[in-house]
């Protein structure tokens, strides 16, 4: 534990001596600063007043949709922001073991191989869950302190969000083990998470009017099920936020057994490299 | 003498890709005794690191095996009792030294107030006490090389294995290092030793092995590879007739008063004497000669 540990807190120094990590804790806190005091305006304070709950509206319907909508924005544009970012900070987490000079001296302690990347690939997990958990927290906290709306699916949006950055974190891993390289992690993965994912999406809408043949459909919409469904994570983190029902749980499925995969792959490949 | 290493007929191979290979080490036979200090020399791409890599588990073996503290390599368990300084190392950079020595302690399964005190005492016994908070990006060479002197050291091990430790250091610092080597080799530390450096491994080995293009070409005690045998270095004393007609004299230097022999026996060699004294010349000494490592080791290269 103590050997996992001291790696999770390499990371994570790492993470913060590249001042990536700062840099997006201050935009988030500039955000944050930027929403509470919005929130916290006299203007809001009068809007929330008059939207709080009236004969005609018991409920409180109208403010909940009011905070709904907001934390719909905020939660949609930071599921992509989030992704990404993370994605950029972790990138070197397993290139920067790799390299000659360092991968010898770690394997040279007594920790196995095994133990060794899991720890790694821990500290790049929880350099990316800070900051994501951060936002997603503090605007939850000033959302909710005042509006009155504790919307608890807004924090479970944290969730797909977590799980797409995982799916897509496993396929930096591998390519960081086989290859050593940082930059083709970060191309494969935000190609994995905008352009492929976006297109498998909405297959039916945009590839299956240009393809005639079935064989071909077929072909894509099996891509579809077995790569990273970040649109459907998305939409999954969006129907969260709303307190709607999940239609179906695949792209959890899918992202977890993605990048249960991957990280094994990686494992295996790790354990018999040669160095 | 009990064995920390045990190594049977450990070769090694790398492929290059379609059909070529590059043999890194040879079948290699032969074991290291407890509290040794071992040196290992050769030039660039003799196969030292090979070696090294093998017993310590980053690379795996092509035939043969290793045991290392009597466990079969690769061996985690072994490796608790080991430290390693290896060649071109590089330790987080965004680190302080204390941080360093901190996270490799940890991943030796150190902590709290024992691995505090471990890193206080071994900054100070490498001179980088002062400079503790200092990150490691800003160390020169050579505090890098006291750097992971220190960190070989964290664990207490019972098997050193060091990759050019003098590398980078001057003369003052590698005095340093050579008395700390011989501190841990009292203190009945097996240390393993690759160097460049051919006369501080004379300074501090008891055995020594010679390899080039992965094989052995002579091991053996210091001393057993540096006597020249049967070649003795004669003094005279001052006012004594210069002896000529030597049987056996490869070289005579009048300046320093000395002739360089060469005898087949020691009878040989008690003749001569005899031969000498009885020309009234004054045997001030009599030293078997020796070579230094060094050239023995270009010889043996230049041979190759």
């Amino acid at each position: 534990m103590m050997q996992i540990a001291g790696l999770i807190r390499e990371t994570f120094l790492e993470a913060i001596s590249k001042k990536v990590m700062i840099g997006f804790f201050v935009i988030s806190s500039l955000v944050l600063i930027g929403l509470a005091l919005y929130f916290f305006s006299s203007s809001a304070s009068d809007t929330i007043a008059h939207l709080q709950p009236t004969p005609d509206d018991p409920n409180g319907v109208a403010l909940r949709e009011l905070v709904y909508s907001v934390e719909m924005g905020i939660g949609g544009a930071f599921f992509y922001a989030a992704i990404f970012f993370s994605i950029f900070v972790a990138a070197n987490t397993i290139p920067s073991i790799m390299e000659r000079g360092t991968i010898d001296l770690l394997l040279s302690k007594p920790l196995s191989r095994t133990k060794l990347l899991l720890g790694k690939i821990l500290g790049g997990f929880v350099v990316a869950a800070v900051n994501i958990v951060f936002f997603i927290l503090a605007s939850w906290i000033i959302i909710s302190a005042a509006t009155g709306i504790w919307n608890v699916g807004y924090l479970l949006s944290l969730a797909p969000a977590l799980l797409g950055f995982i799916s897509l974190y496993s396929v930096l891993v591998f390519i960081g083990v086989t290859t050593q390289s940082s930059a083709l992690g970060m191309i494969v993965c935000y190609l994995l998470a905008s352009v492929i994912s976006g297109l498998l999406f909405s297959r039916e809408e945009f590839l299956f009017p240009l393809i005639t043949s079935e064989t071909w459909r077929s072909v894509i919409s099996f891509f579809y099920y077995i790569l990273p469904q970040m649109a459907d994570l998305n939409q999954m983190s969006s129907d969260m936020i709303q307190n709607r029902t999940i239609e179906h749980m695949y792209p959890v499925v899918n992202a977890s057994g993605f990048a249960a995969v991957f990280f094994a792959l990686s494992i295996l490949v790790f354990r018999k490299k040669e160095f | 003498m009990e064995q920390t290493i045990r190594i049977e007929n450990l070769s090694k191979t790398y492929s290059l890709g379609k059909d070529k290979t590059v043999t890194a080490l040879q079948p290699l036979t032969m074991s290291i005794g407890s509290g040794e200090v071992f040196g290992l020399l050769g030039p660039n791409g003799a196969g030292k690191t090979t070696l090294v890599k093998l017993l310590l588990g980053i690379t795996s073996p092509t035939s043969g095996g290793a045991y290392v503290l009597g466990d079969a390599i690769p061996s985690v368990r072994a490796r608790r009792f080991v430290g390693f300084l290896p060649e071109n190392h590089r330790y987080p950079a965004h680190l302080s030294g204390e941080q360093t020595l901190l996270f490799y302690g940890n991943l030796s399964g150190m902590s709290g107030a024992s691995l505090r005190s471990r890193i206080e005492l071994l900054l100070k016994r490498v001179s980088l006490y002062d400079r503790r908070k200092q990150r490691v990006r800003e160390y020169s060479k050579g505090m890098l090389q006291r750097l992971g002197l220190a960190q070989a050291l964290l664990n207490s091990p019972r098997v050193l294995f060091l990759d050019e430790p003098t590398d980078g250091i001057d003369p003052l610092g590698r005095k340093e290092i050579r008395d700390l080597l011989l501190e841990e080799k009292n203190a009945g530390t097996t240390i393993f030793l690759n160097s460049h450096l051919l006369s501080e491994v004379e300074l501090v080995t008891d055995r020594v092995v010679i390899m080039n293009k992965g094989a052995v070409l002579r091991a053996g005690t210091t001393r057993e590879l540096t006597e020249s045998h049967g070649v003795y270095t004669i003094a005279y004393a001052e006012g004594s007739p210069v002896p000529d007609a030597v049987p056996g004299l490869l070289s005579a230097d009048p300046v320093r008063r000395t002739l360089d022999v060469s005898v087949a026996t020691p009878a040989d060699l008690n003749a001569l004497i005899d031969m000498l004294r009885s020309r009234s010349v004054l045997i001030a000494s009599i030293v078997p000669k020796r070579s230094s490592l060094e050239d023995l080791f270009l010889s043996l290269v230049d041979q190759q």
